[in-house]
């Protein structure tokens, strides 16, 4: 069977639940395929995976490719990576997406390099052009817009960030067909083994925020504590510009942007962040946008509704004031 | 224990300009300095080393005046520096750059242990250094905050960092591990250990060297092209301008609402 016309997506299983930027790579690899009859084939991996194949039919998927897994946890990203290679080195299809979380950043270079083909990180939009995939991707410190292809290695492989693109409406009618792949066993030489596993708390995640403040660089410790401060009063959650994250201002998971998470809050306000390219696909879902920033010619607020130049020290303690004024 | 750490010369990204004809960014001119993360490599390999004897080898691909990263990895620690430096390797992607260091770590090798950052600030994709364990053929782990001795000897404890937690592995050797940026462990250099890495030489790789075929390196080597580059276009926002106070009252009812609309669904 010929895969030539088949976009591919890799779905993560964690934790009894299916990631959901598998399901947002269906409904793009879904809407690329419409109009030309290709098909989206879900690769579903981890524990107990045939159980999702409804969900991503529902998604948009035509066919599912259940991966073996053992054991409750998933595989390392190497053996992944060869499992994946044994099924697709003799008969490569169009192109696959995966999902660029710690784990899919590390298997997609890994399954790359041994298929001997293309992949760019962290693409922002992705299209069809004749026999090519164009993945659009920030670049160069988020200064510039990179359109890269991939003219002839296939599969066309590319990672995407959790949130880059919607949701797909789940339609329950939709159904496909399960395709069972030969899983190589054999591969199993580990020279890697797990001793133990320390979980972050669960604090909601910036992905699923409704109201977010971000910091800049500029804001310093001092103003990262009032954001804070102000976070945890007002009960909105902290953002960071890549820039603060890299000076130890944030956490890593704060960082919103490509590189960090894509976020769709239905509030942002940006405080002492310019806007780079990179930051800025990280919010151009989010609903209303403010951007206070002391230079009016900042990038930030050519993306924003509402602008109001200022400083952070000047701003943040006022609008402690008004919302306690509130409460 | 032979280390070898991939080191890579990032620019100041606010220093950017474009060349006109094959959208290459210049790299003449500009300031440069040591990726971080690949920082947090050579400070673990200097660790490493005191831990286990041997040597550690920092290697760069770039051009010729990437040599100023091998002198910072010599005052870091490093005893042997291979600077890889020929137009035709230049404009490689993350598969023709893994597929050049990995064909100089096999001719220098073998080598116990790759260390490399999990990314680089200017391209973060992270792609290199798994390419390049499957290129070595050996096991790959990313994303490393720390790498410790183990009790079984010949075996490593590597702490990783996903999104949701902290995970503790034992690898065998060889091996090519990932770190992540923002842990130093290195002190400030002693003046005797500055004068012995001002004596380290720098070995130059040409493909005269390393005869590698001209169509598995460089651009011509590269899966990925970029087709074009262009500055972002403008935002689709209208943006309104309001005073302080207006925009501080502007900001709590937004807060406001958005609570009120949580509250009720």
């Amino acid at each position: 069977m010929s895969r030539e016309k088949e976009i591919w997506v890799l779905c993560e299983i964690r934790g009894n639940e299916l990631l959901e930027v598998g399901l947002e790579l269906i409904g793009k690899a879904a809407s690329m395929s419409h109009g030309r009859e290709w098909s989206v084939c879900a690769v579903l991996l981890g524990h107990d995976s045939a159980l999702y194949a409804e969900k991503v039919f529902a998604a948009g998927a035509d066919v599912v490719i259940p991966m073996c897994c053992e054991k409750e946890a998933m595989p390392p990203e190497y053996i992944a990576a060869e499992r994946l290679y044994q099924i697709l080195k003799d008969n490569r299809p169009f192109a696959l997406l995966i999902g660029a979380g710690v784990y899919g950043r590390t298997l997609a270079p890994l399954l790359a390099a041994l298929l001997k083909t293309g992949l760019t990180a962290d693409c922002t939009e992705l299209s069809i052009e004749n026999d090519l995939l164009v993945q659009t991707r920030p670049a160069f410190g988020g200064t510039l817009m990179a359109e890269v292809i991939c003219p002839e290695g296939r599969p066309q492989m590319a990672s995407v960030r959790p949130g880059a693109f919607p949701l797909p409406t789940l339609k329950r009618e939709r159904h496909g067909t399960v395709r069972q792949e030969p899983c190589s066993s054999e591969i199993s030489r580990s020279g890697i083994q797990i001793l133990g596993k320390k979980a972050f708390s669960s604090k909601e995640s910036l992905l699923k925020a409704d109201i977010i403040l971000a910091g800049g660089a500029g804001l310093g410790k001092e103003g990262f504590k009032k954001l804070r401060e102000i976070g945890d009063k007002a009960n909105c959650s902290i953002g960071a510009s890549r820039s603060a994250v890299n000076l130890g201002l944030a956490p890593y998971s704060a960082q919103i942007g490509q590189t960090g998470v894509i976020v769709r809050p239905k509030f942002y306000i940006a405080i002492g962040i310019s806007g780079s390219v990179q930051h800025l696909v990280g919010i151009r879902n989010a609903g209303a946008v403010m951007a206070v920033n002391p230079d009016p010619r900042a990038p930030i607020f050519r993306y924003a509704d509402i602008g109001v130049v200022s400083g952070w020290k000047e701003f943040l303690p006022k609008l402690e004031d008004a919302l306690s004024s509130l409460y | 224990m032979e280390i070898a750490v991939c080191v890579k010369q990032v620019i100041d990204t606010k220093e950017i300009t474009l060349d006109e004809n094959n959208n290459i960014i210049r790299r003449d001119g500009m300031s440069m300095s040591v990726n971080p993360a690949d920082r947090t490599a050579l400070s673990m390999a200097t660790r490493l080393k005191r831990q286990f004897g041997g040597r550690i080898t920092a290697v760069t691909m770039g051009t010729p005046g990437s040599v100023s990263v091998l002198h910072e990895a010599a005052l870091m620690g490093a005893n042997v520096l291979y600077l890889v430096t020929d137009p035709a390797f230049a404009s490689a992607d993350t598969y023709a750059t893994a597929f050049v260091l990995s064909e100089v770590l096999k001719k220098t090798g073998p080598f116990d242990l790759v260390l490399c950052g999990r990314k680089a600030v200017d391209g973060e994709t992270g792609q290199v250094g798994p390419s390049l364990s499957v290129m070595l053929g050996v096991d790959c782990m990313t994303n490393l905050i720390d790498i410790e001795e183990s009790d079984c000897p010949g075996f490593l404890n590597c702490t990783r960092l996903t999104e949701t937690s902290e995970e503790t592995y034992r690898i065998t050797l060889p091996a090519v591990l990932t770190l992540c940026e923002g842990i130093l462990l290195e002190s400030r250099p002693s003046i005797a250990a500055l004068r012995r890495a001002a004596k380290i030489p720098v070995i130059s790789f040409s493909n005269q060297e390393l005869h590698l075929p001209l169509q598995s390196v460089g651009m011509k080597g590269s899966w990925t092209r970029v087709r074009k580059v262009s500055v972002s276009s403008g935002g689709d926002r209208e943006c309104r301008f309001l005073s302080l106070e207006e925009g501080v009252k502007a900001a709590a009812e937004m807060i406001e609402q958005c609570k009120e609309s949580r509250q009720s669904s």
